[in-house]
């Protein structure tokens, strides 16, 4: 695999996630047109904006049924904060939006425990592997180690995957990553977690690049 | 706590900023000695209105690969937008927020409130009163601190930064009780910035549950070094090393 190709959804900062997979030694192009992901390798779903514009603003251009083309082809792709929670079925900031739905789960509001822990819940946090049945990914390096958060909403998964990762958000225990098949999501930021979060990425493309 | 490196670009100080190093230098140096973050306080831009530090943000976003904060001289979403667009992942607000407090949900529900820092300069004017001042401390505004805090989260701030406007620049340690009053009204992460001056400083403020320190001065002048004082800390707080 040679090149990703990031989804623009005309929000947030697409230079920092560029620059990471430039670091990586991959190409890197921002696609905004359905026909540009037609020959895309990997695509990668980014990190900042809102649930409800992101979708909207995908679904208006063509590219959510390019992206649903590009699953069903069984090709990989990577969505990373807002970009893991478009995955799932559906997503309830500012109302309910559907999700691509790649993976049954909904993208839900973090529960406020006043005094315990702040909302958004932005900052650095463990990672934990929670489980995992994959034989391909190789993540044992990142377990307790710190990645950066930013965001108000989490994912509660309705089915089972084949590599989970957890995090705290005070008393509770939410997702952080996930990985199945052709897609991998992670709720934290590894182009803004130093140069771990580098290596973390590198490492999941690696192992797409192996699978397909 | 994260531990934030500051960089304070100041035309009149630019002098004094040869002397210490480049900022593509210094950001690069602070990323490498354990960094969580970066903040480029544009005072420049914040007193003439005009943003200069976009080069500056790109070079440095592109390697070193944690958050960067762009504060001062965002007068508007297109200012926002230009400032992400270069690689800043969150603006930081003040003279514009108090101008126009809608500003604040304006930029919170186009980028999400996670990259929106409200900059709060709190002057003490009383024993257990702040008033916010606008331009890096030098504009009163007659605000309570107090209600300018549950305001701004009203209206969808991600996070603060809490600037002591007596403390900033002196290296004589945070105003504690500034930080102790913001805390105890408030349920977004506050940075807390001006006058840390040791790990005991970082300490205290972990210790009243704030989220992180904002370290300027005493980072350029190697007074503290951000491994170090992780270290230090590591000790008796959760830290990222």
């Amino acid at each position: 695999m040679k090149k990703v190709s990031i989804i623009d959804y005309q929000v947030g900062n697409l230079f920092s996630v560029t620059s990471a997979i430039q670091k990586i030694g991959l190409a890197v192009e921002v696609v905004q047109k359905p026909e540009d992901i037609k020959k895309s390798e990997l695509i990668l779903l980014p990190g900042v904006g809102d649930f409800s514009f992101a979708s909207e603003v995908i679904k208006k251009n063509g590219i959510w049924d390019a992206v649903r083309q590009h699953n069903f082809l069984e090709r990989p792709i990577v969505g990373i904060c807002l970009g893991m929670q478009l995955l799932v079925t559906e997503g309830f900031e500012n109302g309910r939006h559907e999700g691509f739905d790649f993976i049954k789960g909904a993208s839900v509001a973090l529960t406020p425990q006043p005094g315990i822990s702040k909302i958004p819940r932005i900052g650095w946090h463990k990672v934990f592997i929670e489980s995992d049945l994959s034989k391909e990914m190789q993540l044992s390096e990142f377990d307790s180690k710190y990645m950066y958060f930013a965001h108000s909403f989490h994912v509660n998964l309705l089915e089972n995957v084949e590599l989970k990762l957890s995090s705290a958000h005070g008393r509770n225990t939410i997702i952080s990553g996930f990985f199945k098949n052709n897609i991998a999501g992670v709720q934290f930021h590894p182009e803004k977690s130093g140069s771990l979060g580098i290596n973390f990425l590198e490492k999941i493309f690696n192992s797409f690049a192996k699978k397909f | 706590m994260d531990i934030k490196g500051s960089n304070v670009i100041k035309g009149i100080q630019m002098d004094g900023l040869r002397v210490v190093g480049d900022p593509q230098d210094l950001s690069n140096k602070y990323f490498e000695d354990g960094a969580d973050e970066i903040l480029f306080i544009d005072i420049v831009a914040s007193l003439y209105g005009t943003a200069t530090i976009h080069e500056l943000v790109s070079k440095v976003a592109s390697s070193a690969f944690i958050p960067l904060t762009v504060v001062g001289g965002i007068r508007n979403i297109h200012d926002a937008r230009k400032a992400i667009s270069f690689g800043a992942d969150k603006i930081g607000i003040n003279t514009a927020a108090v101008k126009d407090p809608k500003f604040i949900r304006e930029i919170a529900e186009t980028f999400g409130s996670q990259a929106v820092v409200i900059n709060i300069e709190a002057k003490m004017t009383g024993l257990d009163s702040w008033e916010v001042y606008t331009e890096s401390g030098r504009q009163r505004t007659g605000i309570a601190v107090t209600d300018w805090v549950k305001k701004v989260q009203d209206l969808g701030a991600g996070e603060i930064l809490l600037t002591s406007v007596d403390r900033d620049g002196t290296g004589k340690g945070p105003d504690l009780d500034l930080a102790q009053k913001v805390q105890s009204i408030c349920s977004i992460p506050v940075i807390v910035s001006g006058g840390i001056n040791s790990t005991d400083d970082c300490s205290a403020i972990a210790a009243l549950g704030l989220d992180g320190v904002a370290i300027g001065r005493n980072l350029h002048n190697n007074q503290l070094q951000i491994s170090r004082l992780k270290q230090e800390l590591l000790q008796s707080h959760e830290i990222r090393i």
